[in-house]
Formats: structure tokens, C-alpha cells, sequence
């Protein structure tokens, strides 16, 4: 990704951006890696996300990106899945809900979701959940593309 | 294959890669592999989640090539507490499957209900359906244990999805 995923005129507001550390946070078997890339807008999810009520910290934890996002101007969020072994239905019930806030937001950042190609289960799920980002005035919201692991 | 355990929501990641590396031996398909395990995930969920607390689960992985069909039949059966409404969510939750021609259109009904009314429950039958391309159907003993039955037919799958054309 690179500087034109921020939004804004200038370096300054680039190195705005720069300045956003990467974080992580790693729930049981799961670990999200925050705000990687050159661009500091790439959301990684690796491991398994498979608590019962694994909703309780990844409604936040996506709500708390989406006004990250919003925050610095990105003009895209890129979340990276494809170290993600396995998700249970709670995963894709709390990213229809912030896919939902980033339409709410007309003129703000697209999500683009990378997944990997060996993973068949996330492309499944995400052609799906792509439709919930089209905009019939500004087209897509959400992008998904499969890539190598 | 075939299993009991004590109901135990650590235990199912377990068996979702015992049931993962069973179907990879049998059939050496990723796709499928993936999706018979989110299946066995799914289903002992619900029972773990909706069950008896403390009882027996258990699940078996039978592959049929009875009548001409080649199915793979994932069987989860699990004690529920009497009058417990769970039973009644999960038989409307089948018909309503059932309702929909093809199953992704009720995972999309499944996911925009749980954007719009915060439903949390169902999704993952829904899955089991869609993704797992599985038949669904569940029936309760007078004793109380329920077992629902996901039945999903064997690779090759044809293409289905973002890059299918």
C-alpha cells in the first residue's frame, strides 16, 4: 500500500499517518496485528477466532479501526486475513457491522480485504459480505482480492 | 470417524482439526477439508452453547456411498435441558433454511438481520448450508437428545465464489 491510502494534501499529513504505531492484540488463539504497511492502514488477523463470545472484544476492537480510520483521513483500510486459519460465525457477524459504519460514512476509506487463495472458506464468506458494501451511488465500499499466503 | 466428550467449548477446536485432517486423508481437497471442519465446528457449537451442561456430545464423520450418492455426513448429538426453547430455535431455524432456494441467500438474509435487529443466533447453520453446501435436519428422542445431521456431498465442488465465473 502505498502514501495515496492517506487521505489529506501533503507530508504532512502523511507522516500524521506514519505516526500511527503498529499494535497488537492477541485474544486465546487469535492475534490482530494493527495499523501495518508502509501506510500504517493494514489490519492483520492470524491464528483461530473461535471463543463463544469472541463478539465481546472484535466489535470494539473493528469500531475502535473504524474511527482510527476516519480519524487520519485513510482513504483505505486494508484487512489482511489470510493468516487466518480458521473464524467462527462471530467473526463475520462483527465485520458486517463495521462494513455497515464505513457505509454510514459516505466520502470516507474502502476496506479491502486480502484473503488467501489456498483458503477457499474466506473467499466463500467475504463474495458474500462484499455486497453489503456496495453503494449504488459510489460502487463498491468493499473490495476483496485473493492473494498468495 | 466417531467421538464422545464432555461438552466443552476448548475441546471443539480439537476435534475441528481431527475432523480437518480425517477429510484431508480421505479426499486431499483443501476446500473441502476447510469445509467439513467449519461444519463439525459449527454444529458442536450450538451444542455446547444450547446443550446440557457438563453432558456428552458427540459427533461422527461418516462417509456414504449408499444409493448411488457419495455424501459425507456429519452427525452431532447432544443432551438439552428439559422445555428447553433451543430445540424449537433450532427446528425453525432449519425450515427457514429450508425456505430459501439457495443457501447463500440465507446467509445474506442471516447476516443483514444481524446487522439490522443484532440477532447473534443462527448464523452458524447458515454456514454449515452455504458454505459447507450441507443438508440440514435435526430431530429430538424422548430422552432429550437432539441430533442434527449436516449431510454434504463430496469434492470435487465445482467453482463457487468471488473468482468463479
Amino acid at each position: 500500500m502505498s502514501d495515496a491510502a492517506v487521505g489529506g494534501e501533503g507530508g504532512q499529513r502523511i507522516m500524521s499517518a506514519a505516526a500511527e504505531k503498529e499494535r497488537v492484540v492477541e485474544r486465546a488463539t487469535a492475534r490482530v496485528l494493527l495499523w501495518g504497511g508502509p501506510a500504517k492502514n493494514v489490519v492483520h488477523m492470524a491464528g483461530v477466532i473461535r471463543e463463544v463470545n469472541a463478539e465481546e472484544w472484535l466489535a470494539p476492537l473493528l469500531s475502535d479501526i473504524h474511527q482510527t480510520a476516519l480519524t487520519r483521513g485513510l482513504k483505505e483500510v486494508e484487512l489482511d486475513i489470510r493468516a487466518l486459519e480458521y473464524a467462527n460465525a462471530a467473526l463475520w457477524r462483527a465485520l458486517v457491522v463495521w462494513i455497515k459504519q464505513i457505509r454510514e460514512r459516505p466520502g470516507t476509506y474502502n476496506l479491502r480485504v486480502t484473503w488467501d487463495r489456498g483458503r477457499r472458506w474466506q473467499e466463500i464468506a467475504l463474495t458474500t459480505l462484499r455486497v453489503f458494501g456496495f453503494d449504488p451511488k459510489t460502487g463498491d465500499r468493499v473490495l476483496i482480492e485473493g492473494l498468495q499466503p | 470417524m466417531s467421538l464422545r466428550f464432555v461438552a466443552d467449548w476448548d475441546r471443539i477446536e480439537l476435534v475441528r482439526r481431527a475432523v480437518c485432517d480425517s477429510a484431508d486423508a480421505v479426499f486431499a481437497d483443501e476446500c473441502f477439508k476447510d469445509a467439513i471442519g467449519m461444519v463439525a465446528s459449527e454444529l458442536l457449537e450450538n451444542a455446547v452453547k444450547y446443550g446440557a451442561n457438563d453432558a456428552l456430545v458427540e459427533i461422527s464423520v461418516i462417509r456414504s456411498l449408499d444409493d448411488g450418492s457419495d455424501v459425507v455426513e456429519v452427525v452431532v448429538t447432544n443432551e438439552v435441558k428439559a422445555a428447553s426453547p433451543s430445540v424449537d430455535a433450532l427446528r425453525a431455524r432449519i425450515a427457514w433454511l429450508r425456505s430459501f432456494e439457495d443457501p447463500v441467500e440465507a446467509y445474506a438474509a442471516a447476516l443483514l438481520s444481524a446487522v439490522e435487529d443484532g440477532s447473534e443466533g443462527g448464523l452458524g447453520l447458515v454456514r454449515v448450508a452455504h458454505e459447507g453446501r450441507a443438508t440440514l435436519e435435526c430431530d429430538v428422542s424422548q430422552a432429550g437428545r437432539v441430533r442434527v445431521a449436516a449431510t454434504c456431498p463430496t469434492p470435487p465442488w465445482e467453482a463457487r465464489g468471488a473468482n468463479a465465473s
